[in-house]
């Protein structure tokens, strides 16, 4: 009787005790939220770093969810003045991580009026992502904010770049006008 | 390094004001409720690793190759001008407004010679509206004013000020050795005057400069004058955004037996509210 009722209590505890620790890692997550929330905080480290500075590559660093959304985004600017590159990771409205790029990368400033990262995925998803995802079994893997180096015919536009991955096939690229939302261009590779 | 600077001048005569009791040595003595102990770690704190820009540096080649490209299709050049700042352009019709308001006021002036010198009597009625209308002029005048108060004094950006106080056994240090995250090394001798000051109580400043709004790892390096070596620690402080933080490092343990009382630190944030409602 009395090894029958032990177990039994121990397993309550081990629910309980699993139930709140669950509890906890989920309220240790950080939040998840679109690019343009970590602008703020990243422009103003970038302003003492280098007063010349703008904002010229945005790119998620923790994984993305289906709404666009991603717990950590880096924000590169450069500065000509300087012709150097810093990044900021921020994650909950914090710099978690600052540092130079060791490669010169001299691309042009990105527009102001971009549409968000959520907005932009819907066009990417509309445009060719679902159905890549549904046929290739494929995944959302990265999204990129620039302007030139993804869309080099048009070079003055700023461009989301929606990139999707699947195991056994190549990958899939949508390239977004980052104002208008409409979808330039996909290819894979 | 003005504006901060401006902020900083600004700041110490508040906290002077606000904290009348200071020693006189003290140039920034801050309250004792907001001053925050900051550890001082003997060694390096460990931080951990964190990756970003994973598809940038996965294609490193190809994206450049890709704006080498652009350079060579656009032949961009480095242009020289800027875009004006649009206060500028407002300061000019602010002050074409102030010599208006001028010129109005002397000829108000000149009318008023002439009609007191006809009618003394009859022209009580156009005084009092003249002096409606120089009231208005004076009312432009100031919102002008605030207009360029609110420009020039309003906005505080991200900066740290380090400062050394405390009187070692052995005597102040010649100089020391702040190395911030991002790799500037400043040696900062402190001169006869600092470290008399020092001596007597006082504080001096070793830097002062915008900094990022991130948590970051301060190393400090002092020659000790008694006994051999010198003394490093480091600091991990977050500066506030858009506020002038102080961090104060105390010397007067420095020549102590024990080397964890050997370097002492303080934090606090200067609330430029809290001191002008003080005065």
């Amino acid at each position: 009787m009395r090894t029958d009722r032990f177990p039994s209590t121990l397993r309550v505890l081990l629910v309980v005790g699993a139930l709140l620790a669950a509890r906890n890692s989920a309220a240790d997550e950080p939040v998840p939220f679109e690019a343009r929330a970590g602008i703020a905080v990243a422009r103003v480290a970038a302003q003492s770093w280098a007063p010349d500075a703008v904002l010229v590559w945005v790119e998620n660093d923790e994984e993305m969810d289906s709404t666009g959304v991603s717990a950590r985004w880096g924000y590169l600017y450069y500065s000509p003045a300087t012709e150097r590159a810093r990044v900021y990771s921020v994650r909950e409205g914090k710099i978690l991580l600052a540092e130079n790029l060791d490669l010169k990368f001299d691309a042009p400033q990105l527009a102001d009026d971009w549409i968000d990262s959520g907005r932009a995925l819907v066009a990417a998803e509309t445009g060719a992502g679902a159905e890549f995802r549904n046929g290739s079994q494929g995944h959302l893997r990265t999204m990129i904010l620039t302007r030139g180096p993804m869309h080099v015919t048009e070079p003055d536009r700023t461009t989301w770049t929606v990139v999707y991955a699947a195991e056994h096939a190549p990958s899939l690229f949508v390239v977004i006008d980052a104002q208008s939302g409409k979808v330039l261009r996909t290819w894979r590779g | 390094m003005s504006a901060p600077r401006a902020v900083f001048v600004a700041g110490v005569l508040s906290l002077l004001l606000a904290a009348p009791g200071a020693h006189a040595g003290s140039p920034v003595a801050a309250p004792d409720a907001q001053v925050v102990d900051v550890r001082v770690d003997r060694v390096r704190p460990e931080k951990p690793k964190y990756v970003t820009l994973r598809f940038l540096r996965e294609n490193r080649d190809f994206l450049r190759a890709r704006l080498d490209l652009l350079r060579l299709t656009r032949n961009e050049q480095p242009g020289g001008g800027d875009a004006l700042d649009p206060r500028f352009l407002a300061y000019g019709q602010m002050l074409r407004e102030a010599l208006a308001a001028q010129d109005s006021v002397a000829g108000t002036g000149d009318a008023f010679a002439r009609r007191a010198l006809l009618d003394r009597i009859a022209r009580l009625g156009d005084l009092e509206s003249e002096l409606d209308r120089m009231d208005s002029l004076l009312a432009g005048q100031r919102t002008r004013l605030t207009t360029l108060e609110s420009d020039f004094t309003g906005h505080q950006e991200t900066a740290l000020v380090i400062l050394v106080r405390g009187n070692p056994a052995g005597g102040a240090p010649a100089a020391l050795t702040i190395v911030l995250e991002d790799s500037t090394v400043l040696n900062v001798p402190l001169t006869p005057a600092q470290r008399q000051a020092l001596g007597e109580g006082g504080i001096a400043e070793v830097f002062h400069g915008f900094v990022e709004p991130r948590e970051q790892v301060i190393e400090f390096t002092v020659a000790r004058n008694a006994g051999p070596g010198r003394e490093q620690g480091w600091v991990t402080l977050q500066p506030a955004r858009d506020r002038l933080t102080f961090l104060q490092l105390d010397l007067s343990g420095l020549d102590a037996a024990d080397p964890s009382a050997r370097l002492r630190a303080g934090a606090w944030v200067f609330d430029a509210d809290a001191a002008t409602s003080a005065r």
